[in-house]
């Protein structure tokens, strides 16, 4: 594969990868490191990339796998959504994130899920794998993914109506 | 799509059965106008997902930067292909079969020379033979010559030995002649 095929075949998945790493590392420019660093291992492997079923799959797990080594290296904090919450307030109004606080407050619901169940929402809801697809990239089988992704959705769901409550309250 | 089968849907939705086409269905419906007040509340959930689709590398020059880094790659790949120990074991290679080609070389040089020394020794050793059997040769020839005039010389000595038979005659003649003479001859 040249240059120009790995241009064209690798490059045009880069925000699906960038996404998914996003929803690892919560965190924009960590993100794009990673999504270049998936570039650089599939270009090592270029030779035998005509090889894999599916590139995208390929890029998908590299980036999963990066993600994981870089939050073990870091111990990545993982912040639960009062932190988070007294976070956001105490930053001053022209850095505050500029979605709404409903937006928020489902960006932060995700942010506590268990990082298994918060990747599988994200593959199935944000890009829209197929169950197959997801078990493949998870390396996990079907069935244990569609559990999860009903836990996941379930909890957030709980979350939300919490967060309302709160909301309703401190109003 | 109405209520009632929005309602069956997200039934199916938190239970993990719906299909893909179903969950576009439900993010199609929440970001539309006419949400039910009911409903409402799954509303965020949906708008979410379909906003976080679009959410993209907003670096222009991420392809060009990457592209950069992947020819980087590309121009290094001796350092790349070689690193650390088995770097010196590359060089040591390459010294190694210098010093092997090195050694034949002057191998080949030795050997060309000493079959050459060889083959002017032998030539010497039988120049020399030849010189030395006819010098010899010559040698014995003229010894030869000499030993016949040596022989010439024992004639003399025999017709020397004749001669001596003259000097005892003319002792004894003496002797009979004249033997006062011989008695000064004696005292003397």
């Amino acid at each position: 594969m040249d240059l120009r095929e790995f241009q064209n075949k690798v490059y045009p998945l880069k925000n699906k990868l960038f996404r998914f790493a996003r929803r690892f590392l919560d965190h924009t420019e960590e993100a794009e490191d990673i999504v270049q660093e998936v570039f650089i291992k599939l270009w090592n492997r270029r030779d035998k990339l005509d090889e894999y079923r599916s590139v995208e799959a390929l890029a998908m797990i590299t980036t999963k796998n990066l993600c994981l080594d870089r939050l073990k290296a870091k111990r990545y904090p993982v912040e639960n959504i009062e932190n988070h919450r007294q976070f956001l307030e105490n930053l001053p109004d022209e850095t505050r994130p500029d979605y709404s606080d409903l937006m928020r407050g489902i960006s932060e619901a995700i942010r506590t899920l268990p990082q298994q169940q918060r990747m599988i929402v994200h593959l199935r809801d944000i890009e829209g794998y197929e169950y197959e697809e997801i078990a493949g990239i998870m390396e996990m089988n079907e069935n244990a993914i569609r559990v999860a992704l009903s836990r996941a959705r379930k909890r957030i769901r709980e979350l939300l109506t919490n967060t309302k409550v709160y909301e309703y309250q401190r109003n | 799509m109405n209520t009632s089968e929005i309602e069956v849907l997200l039934v199916k939705y938190y239970e993990g059965n719906t299909t893909l086409a179903e969950e576009k269905c439900l993010r199609d419906f929440f970001r539309g106008r006419e949400v039910p007040a009911s409903l409402k509340s799954h509303q965020p959930l949906f708008v979410f997902f379909g906003d976080e689709q679009h959410r993209e590398i907003t670096d222009p020059d991420f392809n060009k930067e990457s592209t950069e880094k992947l020819e980087q790659l590309e121009v290094q790949p001796g350092t790349k292909r070689f690193p650390g120990k088995s770097r010196l074991l590359y060089i040591t290679g390459i010294a190694a079969s210098f010093l092997l080609l090195a050694g034949i070389f002057l191998a080949y040089r030795y050997e060309r020379h000493d079959i050459l020394a060889r083959k002017k020794a032998s030539f010497d050793t039988e120049l020399a033979y030849n010189e030395a059997s006819q010098a010899l040769l010559m040698v014995s020839s003229n010894l030869n010559t000499g030993i016949k005039q040596i022989n010439r010389l024992q004639m003399i000595d025999r017709a020397m030995s004749k001669v001596q038979l003259f000097n005892k005659f003319y002792q004894y003649q003496t002797i009979i002649i004249n033997p006062d003479e011989l008695q000064n001859q004696s005292i003397k």
